[in-house]
């Protein structure tokens, strides 16, 4: 690479000191694409797993507050050397830009940069087009800015070359055809709204006029361009003031959705906001105002009637006709499902009905159509002046015309809902007609010099086309080719073009653009070109040879000239600066134009104009909700947001609606792994349009208009980068399918379609499928007349009123307020206090969990301090999905690649669910998630497209005042702050993710795999640094975005004592003493971008808070707030406007639609009185009959080597299956995001049980003088201990940093703080690590007397030595016997309450959660059961193999084995009990989480486990009751070996009730992976390959005691022989 | 057969016995200080820089205030370590050949800066704000140490984050006027109690202090995103 290629030295670098020298940013300059695209997108691939390696050595040191081991730090601190004026290390600036979006038109922005680095984008409250909101694709900016895989060279062909050089080339081929005037010469641009590019074009048309400027882009809008040049004469671009429209129609139209939407949706949903707070207010100072100032106080309140009254006044009403299910679709009141093709049939039928002159009504519409026109009609004239039709950009001209012809019968424009202005774009026209134009010239051979700038027709060009032959043509003749752009893309690859420059990033050059209502933006730089490029401006100002070329000249000159014209007045300085500063030229908006009163409508039936009616299967074409166009398709943000509706990512599909779908015979699954959040897996399908074929998967969305495919734009990008792919490196890792590929000129927006299934299947990533909302109305929701009906619909079940008494008690006028100032509610209708508003005040107090525990001066923190506290109104939000991407960019989230989303592991603090609903029986019914539905009804009612009702909920962290995950967490990572926030200290979290298993909200986010990256420089400088970069192993969530709340509080705290200049102090004080932080004042980063303002955040505490008022409204409610953790956040229930005329809406019922036994065992029965000992023995011969097996004197039987190896190997995949694990982190597992427990723990508790027999045989039997326990107590002791280390080997490494395990024991720290003690998991340690230690010693101490035997007939030095170490010095003597006695008895006094204790404590981690089914008193009794169960069939099952092999059915005899089946009989009873309580439980408490829970265990996807449980663990084991199969050594072998799968499937199936509990929106599933089997498997290798050294190396059996049975069997001998060994 | 073992092992087994839990313990303490100690903490320790500069010399001999360099803390989190060019506003004209500060002319003259080596390293999860706790009273003293005594710049404290809650948990052991704030000589007893007319000790001028400059609790001080964000 050549030496040019440096980058220009960044102005305000100096302070990154990443990024000045770094050897690795000099190599990411100069390898184009450093990476495969396959590494990144696979986390687990090889190079990652080497980075991991590197990277968890080096995190194990970073460990509490202490800044490192041996911190003589490397850190460096890189100071300026001038520093800037404005710039202050650590406080961030922002500057006013705009960015040009679709058809060049442009948002204002402000984006917040420090130390000289852009970070996030924010709306600029001055911009008429944003208003301080924003939308994904400017969000998404700051992302493609840093982009590594961005153009960073500039090419000639493969080579690099210079700018310079470029230029002069240019320049030398432009002069060349100076004399023809710049024939052959063409510029081919994205559109353009920027006057200073305009000048410039003028500039060149002056200088070539042969010469010509296309504007190009694949979405564009030439049917309203046409319509209003035929209407109007004059290209006029409606726009719209949608707060003055009381009934909106679309037709087609997705306003609220995409680049242009912000202002729209603000617009619209100040229509949509319901509050009778305000209500109350207006209506009283209404009435106060009427009665004057001297007329009695005597209040005449308002009525509940007039109070919903005035609070829906305003409310407005959205039709919606469209083909697709879009956001606008899903906002409407009512919404007509309609092929598009068919809209304009629509169109008509309307347009006649409103007696629009010369239109008459088309003839085909489908029925439900027809009934739509007339109430429409009807309710659009009822409401003139005040109503509005929209056409969408994908309908023909013919709709636009018509929409211009209805808006005039409507009188929109003379009320100025429809203003008319001039066009935004340059010179503006058709452009496909003009690119068209251009193709062919190309084609002919007439273009000889083509400069193309943002544009990428190779990708997205009309297929029928073949942009990529024109070009070959051009280039073919030795014409020049030069493409400028942000990546080096599909129309930049050499074969094309001959130079390549790259073009710089809108928050690199200085640039100027028009807003949606014409007001110029200035487009200021934030930071000098990271990658060398040049802006369009400068490269044509270079190449028409400007006297300056510098971008700031440019605008500023085009700016002098406005103000010059049509200001006037002032100095320019000054309004410059003043427009730097704001972002906008104040007084640029274009003023309406006048239009003639008739809209000429002569052109509709032109044959260029209308749309007809296409028969059958039809596409629709549509950019992409989220990619929009596909240009920033590079963007990892982009592509991870989940799509509204659809909530897919990394991919497009083609969406039909279920009937078609059923039609198609085509079929979608949730697939085994991630399922409902998660992956989807679909058929495949060969969509075919004019000829042209591409194979799509297929997506069926509920909702969509029958007849219709939709195919999203943006995707299937063959060359961009890593993230969207590089087709030639990576063809499996291309997102999405290129839609555009079956586009043409004649199927630009709708074609007729064929669709085949071909029988391939792929996996859709699909953040949250789970569409109904089973019974449990997460989203509330009513019509108008509901409303005003029930105004508390929302609050019932009455607790879900959340603080609603509390809130409605502190906020003056609310009828509680007067009952808690002991005054009759002046509102008060006789409904009494046992209406349904009041709410079960005993709930508050009823809690496990304190309030907030913080106390200040005496008093709960809450009430003296400050209390965060959020609303989001479900009635504006539109699922866009604003709120999500802001959130990202604002705190730091991760992108975790299609392969984790598809596992369910997304990391978006602040998720929508999105629900479908049929309107059922009663308003509140929601039929599709009835209960009573059935699946195969609800799919039957899922396919009347008409019917579906779609609702957004945006669900983050609740801030619950009663938090459940605060309580479990072991080491108090997440505690609650003095205001009330649920803080989580990441860098004091270990990752044992209790804390997602009990919020009941699933809103916690744990880090499965290191997913932030640390290896890309300059993706590092994109990082906020005000919020902590999570590293893996670590849970993070919504914080309310509590970097901007402790910097406010500072800035306030700082202020003090303040005074401003005329003495006042510079912060009033709160009620509380504490400087004031105004309301507003903090602004959530999803807040502030919402398009709607659907998101209000504030201080309770503050009596002039906008949400202390959102929280009083009547509709605010608590999601699941009937769990009484008090969430902080709560939401408005929507309520809905529609028109009861029409045929669909408010109208309820509209729905149409093992192993073979050992062979050759002999039992001989035994001779003992009490069956305990059977053959022939003397001590001597009882003794070397056990030892013989230690010490050598029984040859290893050929089945131990067997069973040792098999062990061995199993062992192995342990081992591995750690060393995996460390390297990669919990990810490596199954687990995603319901389910943060999946095999680790189930295996955990299936072992702690197993380890129970030991001690019960040992301890209790023996305090009962059960003297059956002698022959197995060893070896259940030893079982005992090695299943504890294997149970104990799960809770260390289920943990996401295990290193930090030590933080679990309570030990002075120089941290100064504690583990939690009110977490379960806290006293798991110690009850494991106790039972542990006195099971270690119980076994030992019982043993000492057996290896001084061993000792003693060792056969070898090393056997001696190491024996005699063991049994330390044990002679046998009287005294030691004494001492030895006692201490047995104490252990087991010791021992015996821990039986209980251990699994007591680990039925807890599940008991004392929330979440539904584990939330129960049976668990401890049920637990200890189960444990005793499953540890006796293990003693049973051990057993067998010992008599067998060692023959040792003398001591172990059938008496044993039958006892033991006995004991399994009574804890087998026990344990059924167990699932019979369990079922009685869910039905008696009849709570929905409950009962559906227990349902799904039934027949839910997980059926097959519990069945299986029930099958091995209550049917089989029944057999013991035999006593033909309780002696029959085959039987009980094969049955205990039942009760271990069942206790296995047990565990499982409690911890896989994660997968569907409260918010069916949350619902995923869990599959294991085979790293889940591998550690699974390897314990139990490491439990075999233990135990098989035990019996080869320890006395198996207590010879000792077992000698104390002699006496019976052989009279004469004394009962002393034990000593005849000690000689 | 002959004991494996001579009878002196008795005594060593007893020895071990007994030792063990003394040796955990001592080995609990001892671990304790270790991580307390200069050595992992850095306390102490002179870090090497490019510059030798003499805080000790600006400071305490030619009476440089704080806020001559550090500009920004008051206003912002980080204190501002001095660009070039504040070097350069003096050395322009004294001591502007003396070989010590070329790499300072260095920087200046190339437009380079100087790169400075951390003294006083806090964790990136760890939310320092200079400009909150010189508001309140915390003077750079309490942190930094005698910075006017040391000729090359070292960490006096631990920095652990027992020594953070330390002052979180008692505010008012550490505050003094904000007047005082950069004065490294300030003791409580210059000071006059308003209501005693005595001269203060730390406990009454901490005390008088904590209500004056509205210090907030120690209950609130001690939130986890206070710090950690």
């Amino acid at each position: 690479m050549s030496a040019e290629l440096k980058t220009a030295e960044p102005e305000y670098w100096q302070s990154i000191d990443q990024w000045m020298g770094s050897p690795k940013f000099e190599t990411m300059i100069q390898d184009e694409f450093p990476e495969d695209a396959s590494e990144w997108l696979d986390p687990v691939s090889r190079r990652r797993f080497l980075t991991m390696a590197g990277a968890s050595v080096a995190l194990a040191g970073a460990v509490g507050c202490n800044p490192s081991f041996k911190p003589a730090s490397q850190k460096k601190i890189v100071p300026y050397v001038n520093q800037p004026d404005q710039i202050i290390p650590g406080v961030p600036l922002f500057f006013a830009t705009a960015m040009p979006q679709q058809g060049g038109v442009g948002i204002g922005l402000l984006v917040k940069s420090h130390e000289g680095r852009p970070i996030k984008c924010e709306g600029n409250p001055n911009h008429p087009s944003s208003l301080g909101s924003i939308e994904l694709q400017a969000l998404a900016a700051p992302l493609t800015m840093y982009d590594p895989d961005r153009s960073q060279q500039v090419l000639l062909g493969a080579n690099s070359t210079t700018f310079d050089k470029a230029v002069m080339v240019i320049k030398e081929e432009l002069a060349k055809r100076a004399e023809k005037q710049g024939a052959g010469v063409r510029i081919l641009t994205e559109p353009s709204t920027s006057p200073s590019f305009a000048a410039l074009m003028d500039e060149l048309s002056k200088r070539y006029s042969a010469a010509k400027w296309v504007q190009y882009e694949p979405v564009c809008r030439d049917a309203a361009v046409k319509a209003s040049l035929a209407a109007f004469g004059k290209p006029l671009q409606p726009i719209y003031d949608l707060t003055k429209a009381d009934v909106v129609l679309s037709l087609d139209a997705d306003f609220l959705c995409g680049p242009g939407s912000v202002r729209y949706s603000r617009d619209y949903a100040s229509r949509r906001k319901v509050s009778t707070v305000d209500a109350v207010h207006n209506l009283e100072h209404h009435h106060d105002h009427a009665e004057g100032e001297g007329a009695d106080h005597k209040h005449v309140h308002p009525s509940n009637e007039k109070i919903v009254e005035e609070a829906t006044k305003k409310l407005n009403r959205l039709y919606v006709v469209e083909g697709a299910l879009t956001s606008t679709g899903a906002s409407a009141d009512h919404r007509l499902p309609l092929k598009p093709s068919m809209v304009e049939a629509f169109a008509r039928s309307l347009a006649a009905e409103l007696k629009v002159p010369g239109v008459t009504a088309a003839a085909d519409l489908p029925e439900l159509a027809k009934k739509w026109i007339a109430p429409l009609a009807k309710d659009l004239l009822d409401h003139k002046g005040k109503a509005v039709v929209i056409p969408g950009e994908c309908q023909s001209a013919s709709v636009h015309l018509l929409a211009h012809a209805i808006n005039a019968v409507l009188d929109a424009k003379a009320s100025a809902i429809v203003k008319y202005i001039l066009p935004l774009q340059t010179k503006p026209g058709d452009r496909a007609a003009e690119f068209k134009t251009l193709v062919e010239e190309m084609k002919a051979g007439q273009v000889e010099v083509l400069i193309m700038s943002g544009v990428n027709p190779v990708y997205d060009a009309h297929a029928d086309l073949e942009f990529a032959n024109a070009l070959d043509a051009v280039k073919g003749k030795k014409g020049v080719v030069v493409h400028h752009g942000l990546y080096q893309d599909e129309t930049s690859h050499e074969k094309y073009i001959n130079y390549h420059i790259p073009a710089a990033h809108f928050f690199e050059a200085w640039g100027d653009v028009r807003g949606h209502d014409g007001t110029i933006s200035i487009q200021q730089p934030l930071i000098a070109p990271l990658y060398a490029g040049k802006s369009l401006l400068e490269l044509v100002a270079q190449l028409l040879e400007q006297p300056s070329t510098d971008g700031l000249n440019l605008v500023e000159a085009t700016a002098r000239k406005f103000f010059d014209e049509k200001i006037k007045s002032g100095k320019f300085e000054d309004y410059w600066q003043k427009a730097l500063r704001e972002g906008v030229l104040a007084g640029s908006a274009y003023p309406a134009e006048e239009v003639a009163a008739a809209v000429n409508l002569d052109k509709l039936n032109d044959k260029d104009f209308t749309q007809a009616p296409i028969k059958g299967l039809e596409i629709q074409f549509r950019p992409d909700p989220v990619l929009f166009d596909g240009k920033q398709a590079n963007n990892g943000w982009l592509q991870e947001l989940p799509k509204p509706i659809t909530n897919l990512t990394w991919d497009n599909a083609a969406m039909v609606s279920p009937r078609t779908a059923e039609e198609l015979k085509i079929e979608q699954s949730f697939a085994w792994t991630g399922g409902e959040r998660g992956s989807t897996e679909t058929d495949v399908g060969e969509l075919t349009v004019n000829g042209r074929k591409l194979s799509v998967a297929v997506h069926v969305v509920p909702g969509m208009a029958d007849g219709v495919v939709l195919l999203h734009l943006g995707f299937g990008r063959e060359r961009a980068g890593r993230i969207a792919g590089i087709y030639e490196r990576a063809p499996a890792h291309i997102p999405g399918f290129n839609s555009y590929k079956l586009r043409g000129t004649d199927a630009v927006w709708t074609a007729a379609a064929e669709l085949k299934r071909t029988g391939q299947k792929y996996t859709l990533a699909i953040a949250g499928a789970h569409a109904a909302m089973e019974s449990r109305r997460p989203v509330r929701h009513a019509t108008k007349t509901e409303f005003a009906n029930d105004p508390v619909f929302a609050q019932i079940p009455a607790s879900s009123a959340a603080e609603y008494v509390e809130i409605r008690g502190l906020t003056p006028g609310t009828p509680e307020n007067f009952k808690l100032l002991g005054m009759k509610s002046k509102y008060d209708h006789g409904h009494g206090d046992g209406d349904h508003k009041s709410h079960d005040e005993r709930l508050k107090k009823l809690s496990l969990y304190m309030a907030n525990p913080i106390t200040v001066n005496g008093q709960e923190a809450t009430k003296s301090y400050r209390r965060w506290a959020m609303t989001i109104d479900l009635g504006s939000c539109t699922g866009c999905g604003a709120c999500t991407l802001a959130c990202v960019s604002e705190n730091n989230t991760p992108v975790v690649g299609k392969d984790q989303v598809t596992r369910g592991r997304a990391m978006h603090w602040i998720r929508i669910d999105r629900y479908y609903s049929i309107p059922g029986k009663k308003a509140m019914e929601d039929e599709l998630g009835a209960y009573e539905v059935k699946p195969a009804q609800r799919k039957e009612k899922a396919k009347d497209s008409a019917a579906i009702r779609t609702h957004f909920q945006p669900v983050p962290c609740q801030q619950c005042e009663k938090a459940p995950c605060e309580v479990v967490c072991p080491v108090g990572a997440t505690v609650h702050s003095a205001d009330g926030l649920n803080d989580m200290a990441y860098n004091r979290c270990v990752g044992t993710r209790y804390c997602s298993n009990n919020c009941p909200y699933k809103v916690r986010r744990f880090n499965f795999l290191q997913y932030t990256d640390y290896t890309t420089d300059s993706l590092k400088l994109l990082n906020n640094p005000e919020v902590s970069v999570r590293t893996r192993g670590v849970m993070e969530k919504c914080t309310y975005c509590t970097q901007r709340i402790r910097n406010a509080e500072i800035e306030a705290e700082r202020e003090w004592d303040k005074k401003l200049p005329n003495g006042k102090p510079a912060r009033a004080k709160d009620a509380n003493g504490r400087p004031k932080i105004y309301d507003g004042e903090i602004l959530t980063a999803c807040q502030q971008a919402c398009p709607s303002a659907a998101i209000t955040f504030g201080d309770l505490n503050d009596p002039e808070s906008k949400i202390l008022k959102s929280k009083a409204e009547e509709h605010n409610y608590g999601l699941l707030a009937e769990y009484n953790v008090m969430p902080r956040t709560s939401y408005l229930a929507a309520i809905r406007n529609p028109n009861p005329n029409m045929p669909q809406g408010a109208l309820p019922n509209m729905a149409t639609a093992t192993e073979t036994a050992p062979s050759g065992f002999t039992d001989t029965y035994p001779t003992h009185p009490e069956g305990i000992l059977g053959g022939n023995y003397n001590t001597v011969t009882l003794g070397d009959k056990i030892a013989n097996v230690v010490v050598g004197g029984t040859p290893t039987p050929k089945a131990w080597w067997g069973w040792f190896l098999f062990g061995f190997a199993l062992l192995q995949a342990l081992v591995i299956g750690l060393a995996y694990l460390f390297y990669l982190g919990t990810g490596v597992w199954g687990l995603n995001q319901p389910v943060g427990w999946g095999f680790a723990i189930v295996n955990f508790v299936w072992w702690i049980g197993i380890g129970h027999a030991g001690t019960l045989i040992s301890a209790i039997l023996l305090l009962l003088h059960q003297k059956w326990r002698t022959s197995i107590n060893r070896f259940a002791e030893a079982m005992t201990l090695f299943a504890v280390a294997c149970a104990g080997i799960f809770p260390l490494i289920h943990m996401g940093r295990p290193w930090l395990a030590y933080w679990l024991f309570p030990f002075p720290n120089n941290m100064a703080v504690w583990p939690q003690p009110r977490s379960p998991l806290f006293w798991d340690v110690f009850a494991v690590s106790t039972y542990l230690t006195v099971s270690l010693v119980f076994w030992y101490v019982g043993m000492i007397p057996d290896l001084a035997l061993l000792r003693d007939i060792a056969k070898n030095k090393a056997q001696r030595f190491v024996y005699g170490m063991l049994s330390l010095g044990w002679r046998g003597s009287a005294f030691h016997w004494r001492r030895y006695e006692k201490l047995y008895l104490l252990l087991a006094g010791i021992g015996t309450p821990l039986v209980f204790s251990v699994h007591t404590i680990v039925s807890f981690d599940f008991a004392v959660s929330i979440v539904p089914l584990w939330h129960s008193t049976i668990f401890p009794p049920f637990f200890v059961a189960g444990a005793i169960f499953s540890g006796f069939a293990m003693v049973v099952w051990l057993a067998v193999p010992l008599r067998h092999y060692y023959k040792m059915n003398d001591f172990i005899t059938m008496k044993h084995m039958e006892l033991c089946a006995k004991v399994m009989i009574a804890t087998g009873l026990l344990v059924s009990f167990g699932y019979f309580c369990e079922v009685w439980f869910a039905w008696y408490s009849h709570g929905p989480e409950w009962f559906y829970t227990m349902q799904r265990m039934w027949y839910g996807p997980y059926w097959w486990s519990y069945w299986a449980l029930i099958l091995t663990n209550t049917v089989i084991p029944s057999l013991l009751w035999f006593k033909k199969v309780r002696t029959n050594e085959l039987f009980l072998f094969l049955i205990a070996g039942s009760v271990h799968i069942g206790m296995w499937f047990e565990r499982y199936v409690i911890v896989i009730t994660l997968s569907r509990d409260q918010v069916p929106g949350a619902w995923g599933r869990y599959a294991p992976t085979i790293w889940d089997w591998a550690v699974m498997v390897g314990s139990v290798g490491l439990f075999i390959t233990l135990f098989c050294l035990f019996v080869r190396f320890l006395p198996m059996i207590s010879i000792t005691e077992m000698r104390e049975f002699l006496p019976f069997k052989q009279g004469g001998r004394d009962g002393h022989a034990c000593m005849e060994n000690a000689k | 057969m002959p004991q494996v073992f001579p009878k002196s092992f008795n005594i060593l087994t007893r020895l071990l016995l007994l030792g063990l839990p003394v040796l955990g313990a001592a080995g609990g303490v001892g671990g304790a200080y270790f991580y307390r100690s200069d050595y992992t903490t850095g306390a102490r320790e002179v870090v090497e820089q490019p510059v030798p500069f003499s805080h000790k010399h600006h400071v305490s001999q030619l009476g440089i205030d704080c806020r001559y360099c550090h500009t920004a803390f008051e206003i912002s989190a980080s204190a501002g370590i001095p660009p070039t060019k504040t070097c350069m506003n003096c050395h322009q004209q004294m001591w502007n050949s003396a070989d010590l500060l070329s790499p300072v002319r260095e920087s200046y003259a190339k437009n380079k800066p100087i790169v400075w080596t951390k003294v006083h390293n806090v964790p990136d999860y760890t939310y320092f704000n200079h400009s909150i706790h010189v508001a309140k009273g915390v003077g750079c003293v309490s942190c930094h140490g005698q910075i006017d005594q040391m000729a090359l710049v070292f960490q006096s404290k631990t920095l652990l984050m027992e020594w953070c809650l330390d002052c979180h948990r008692h505010p008012e052991r550490h505050l003094r006027p904000t007047s005082e704030i950069t004065n490294m000589q300030f003791k409580p007893s210059d000071t006059i109690n308003e209501a005693t007319g005595q001269p203060n000790s730390q406990a009454s001028l901490g005390a008088e202090l904590k209500a004056k400059h509205n210090v907030r609790e120690a209950q609130v001080l001690t939130n986890c995103s206070i710090c950690h964000r």
